[in-house]
């Protein structure tokens, strides 16, 4: 096999970026022979007022709407198979999933249920979906998920206290209309969460093992500019030109880990997150430093031109000498932004490391780690952060 | 997912499929399947309208018609659209449509069912039609449908009509036919046999018939039945073939057979087809009536023979008379006269009995009462028959009125006395009754001869050696005698037959060899104004 050029595949969805994208809706809808909308949706978004104004805009083209909003913020089996009722007796034939990645991946679930017919959780895995799900048009309104342009869903498996990874071309949605404008009423929490789930996006997808020169660009790009905007845009809410470079940052991210997978970090997280409920972007950030650490000699180079894309200047740096910038560099984002540095401030105990591990370890995304952990590893990563 | 440890969670396939290089890892595309499922619903469609049975989409339990096929809008007399705005219901006739609805009722309960009914369309037109009426209930997405096909049965019910009425006719033509029809197997059972064939054959039942088989029961001789076969199966069929059979009671029959063969797909005999017409009655009277002739024809010429002789003899007698007056004195001469006059008058007594065997004499009747006659007749039988024959009288309890010339019918017993003593030298019983007899039809059926009516029967039976068929069939024949030279004339018994005849009566005999004979004379009775009006017919 030629080493410098292993076969890749590169999948990105027709998307709409810029301010008044998400006006778009109608038109895209009309043109997919819609007659009756699924808008799924969260209590959140239908406040912030973005969901009523999509809802609006279609039945002003005559378009009905039905609107299912109970979606919590770790989407759950049990959501997604209420969602899915839903849309049979509706008769609806078309999805809408306006919000961040909670409303995003669950309209990708009750899409596989509609087509597919069995329980979301017989899908976990790779490839899984044999038949093509209804059309799915995102509106994105948080700047990190990226689950308007990724293969990916995430879901909450309730009874078994895990996430499990869907991972499929068939959930790439059909349309993204990318508006920065949403994220203006996104609270600077949520700001921060979101971001840095983008930078570690940006970051997994640029150590993956299925990474190509691609997805390279889009990594490189959107840690340059969550390095240089995130932190101004979460203190100036407001500033449409921060938000749109913190939104393109998010879909560069997509398209880059959409395409070369994630690695210990989102396995971890994703663990995390099935466990205890915890916001999915904390998780991340909380442990991007660790699992820098571990990987770092497995692939020294391509952290140099991470710490690079942050604005390190690493040219005369030791390669232990970049490592730790880059992990202080991180420290001091997370904690720029208000994000703690020990797990055990957000409710992690230690008698849960062991289960944390072990589902850590069951996670699709460890699958393209730079370097191949063992329990005991994981463990002592989980560790550290207590 | 494979545990971490496992190296096959790191090998290479997963991580293809992650980078979107799995075999399933491609974008899936709806066209192709649409287009094979649109491909699909364009034959189905096809399916149901170029069906010619109506076939309707319903709501249930609502019963309205949400899709219908061509062959509904067509037969029904309504455009697509009217028709989706009826219900079922209002298509069918009150009792149909209230089974549909039970059965819709039943649905909601949860029973899934298939029905399929009679019932009848009306047409937009107002005229209707019947139908066979299939409703499935379908449960699909939690709603019930009923998929309808109701088939125009018109068609068929005429054809089971037409094919009932023609059925009927060859039944009634079957059942009520004077002859016998029946089919056999090719063994000789009986497959069936309609209501004259029973009778004919005496039993009385149809599942009595069909209990038996022709060769061993029917036939009177059951080669009889292979040679008709063979013969049915040179000449393809048989026609007018007269054949014997035998009556439950063991009574002969004489039928002509008409018989055809029964095939089957592979040409096969399977049985036989015939019709039987009963010729039993036919045959007798045949008989009869050739007898009759052959006495009419004897009585004539005997009749002749008997005038001219008579005149011949008068001339004689007449001479001989003239000569005998003539002859004086004694001598061999008036010896040889007298002779010729004893000889004269002997034969013109012999004339005088074959005049009354050819019916030409005159008669003296008078009404008389039979018991008398042969109460009074009873001493000279004591001589005439002697002393080793036991003689049984046995009148009637009743008068038994005749009209006849009583030294005739006198006659009639003394010429039956002698035959009967003659035919009993060891000796024996003689027995001589008189009754009452209703003669029906039925007698007439099974003599040949005879008419209805009420008659006083007398009975000459003796035990003696009795007589051959051969021997009965020429009984009545003047000069038929068994007797010896010398010993009868042989006009005795066609005396007899000549006096019934002339007294309107019958005579038959019933004997086999060597037991005895009993001639049964029947003269018609009638009644006197003073004779008891309760005489009753007794049966035989």
């Amino acid at each position: 096999m030629n080493t410098s050029f292993p076969l890749r595949k590169f999948i990105s969805p027709e998307f709409v970026f810029g301010v008044g994208a998400r006006k778009l809706i109608a038109r895209y809808v009309k043109n997919l022979s819609a007659q009756k909308i699924l808008l799924v949706t969260d209590p959140g978004v239908i406040a912030a007022g973005w969901a009523p104004e999509a809802a609006a805009a279609l039945e002003a083209e005559g378009i009905s709407c039905a609107t299912f909003a109970r979606v919590s913020s770790n989407p759950r089996d049990s959501e997604i198979m209420d969602g899915a009722r839903m849309f049979r007796e509706e008769q609806c034939d078309m999805l809408v999933a306006v919000g961040g990645g909670s409303p995003m991946d669950c309209a990708k679930g009750i899409g596989i249920v509609v087509s597919n017919g069995q329980h979301i959780l017989g899908y976990e895995g790779v490839d899984r979906i044999s038949l093509p799900c209804p059309p799915l048009i995102c509106i994105p309104t948080t700047a990190g998920s990226s689950a308007d342009v990724s293969q990916f869903a995430i879901i909450n498996a309730t009874d078994e206290r895990r996430k499990i990874a869907i991972i499929s071309k068939s959930l790439v949605p059909d349309a993204a209309l990318i508006d920065p404008e949403t994220l203006t009423t996104l609270s600077p929490e949520l700001t921060a969460h979101t971001g840095m789930d983008a930078l570690v996006h940006a970051i997994e997808a640029y150590v993956s093992t299925v990474s190509s020169p691609i997805t390279d660009l889009f990594a490189l790009e959107t840690i340059r500019l969550i390095g240089a905007n995130l932190l101004a845009a979460a203190m100036n809410p407001s500033d449409i030109e921060l938000r749109g470079r913190t939104m393109l940052a998010s879909l560069d991210a997509g398209i880059a880990f959409s395409n070369a997978s994630l690695g210990a970090v989102h396995a971890m997280a994703h663990s995390l997150g099935g466990l205890l409920d915890l916001p999915h972007g904390e998780c991340n950030a909380l442990l991007l430093c660790v699992v820098i650490d571990y990987n770092f000699d497995t692939v020294p180079e391509r952290y140099r031109d991470i710490a690079d894309a942050l604005g390190i200047d690493t040219k005369h740096l030791s390669d232990g000498s970049v490592r730790q910038k880059l992990i202080d560099t991180v420290l001091k984002l997370n904690a720029d932004l208000g994000i703690p540095d020990r797990l055990s401030v957000i409710g992690v105990r230690a008698a849960s490391i062991p289960l944390l591990a072990a589902n850590a370890l069951k996670d699709p995304c460890m699958a393209t780690n730079p370097r191949i952990p063992t329990t005991d590893e994981i463990e002592s990563l989980y560790d550290k952060l207590l | 997912m494979t545990n971490s440890s496992d190296p096959k969670f790191r090998d290479a396939e997963l991580r293809d499929r992650i980078a979107g290089l799995g075999e399933q890892s491609i974008r899936k595309s709806y066209y192709p399947e649409l287009q094979q499922r649109i491909a699909d619903l364009e034959r189905y469609r096809m399916l149901l309208e170029q069906s010619s049975d109506i076939i309707l989409l319903l709501s249930v339990p609502s019963g309205q018609i949400l899709e219908c096929n061509e062959s509904a809008c067509r037969d029904l007399g309504y455009s697509r659209d009217t028709l989706c705005a009826l219900t079922l219901f209002t298509l069918m006739t009150p009792s149909a449509a209230e089974h549909a609805a039970r059965l819709f009722a039943d649905a909601q309960k949860g029973a899934l069912k298939r029905e399929t009914f009679a019932g009848t369309f009306t047409t937009a037109g107002g005229g209707s039609f019947p139908i066979e009426l299939s409703l499935k209930i379908v449960n699909l997405d939690q709603s019930l449908f009923a998929v309808a096909d109701a088939r125009n049965i018109e068609e068929r019910l005429r054809a089971e009509h037409d094919l009932k009425v023609s059925e009927e006719r060859y039944r009634s033509l079957f059942e009520e036919s004077r002859d016998a029809i029946y089919m056999s197997l090719p063994n000789g059972d009986f497959i069936d046999i309609n209501q004259a064939g029973i009778e004919m054959l005496g039993y009385r039942s149809k599942d009595e018939v069909l209990q038996l088989n022709m060769e061993r029961d029917i036939y009177a001789d059951p080669t009889a039945r292979r040679q008709a076969i063979q013969r049915l199966m040179n000449d393809e069929y048989l026609k007018d073939y007269e054949v014997q059979l035998r009556r439950k009671n063991g009574e002969c029959l004489d039928v002509l057979l008409t018989s055809s063969m029964m095939h089957d797909e592979q040409g096969c005999i399977v049985g036989y087809r015939g019709i039987m017409h009963d010729i039993t009655g036919r045959k007798k009277l045949e008989q009869q009536l050739l007898h009759s002739q052959k006495m009419e024809a004897i009585g004539r010429l005997t009749a002749g023979i008997a005038h001219d002789f008579n005149n011949i003899l008068t001339a004689i007698l007449g001479y001989a008379t003239i000569l005998e007056l003539k002859m004086t004195g004694e001598g061999h001469m008036k010896q040889y006269v007298n002779n010729i006059i004893t000889s004269s008058e002997r034969a013109a007594a012999l004339i005088k009995r074959l005049l009354s065997f050819s019916s030409r004499r005159a008669l003296s009747r008078n009404s008389l009462d039979l018991n008398s006659i042969v109460k009074a007749t009873a001493d000279l039988i004591v001589e005439v028959i002697g002393k080793d024959i036991t003689l049984e009288i046995l009148p009637a309890a009743q008068p038994l009125i005749i009209n006849a010339d009583k030294s005739q019918v006198e006659q009639i017993i003394m010429n039956l006395v002698v035959n009967a003593r003659d035919a009993m030298p060891q000796g024996g019983t003689l027995r001589i009754q008189s009754e009452p007899y209703l003669l029906s039809d039925d007698f007439i059926r099974q003599h040949g001869y005879g008419k209805p009516g009420e008659y006083a029967l007398l009975s000459v039976a003796d035990t003696g050696t009795g007589m051959d068929s051969e021997v009965l069939q020429k009984l009545f024949e003047p000069f038929f005698t068994t007797k010896k030279v010398g010993k009868g004339t042989g006009l005795g018994l066609s005396i007899v037959y000549g006096i019934m005849k002339q007294h309107d009566g019958f005579i038959n005999v019933e004997s086999a060899p060597g037991a005895g004979a009993t001639f049964r004379l029947y003269l018609p009775t009638f009644k006197l104004d003073d004779a008891p009006a309760t005489r009753q017919a007794s049966p035989e």
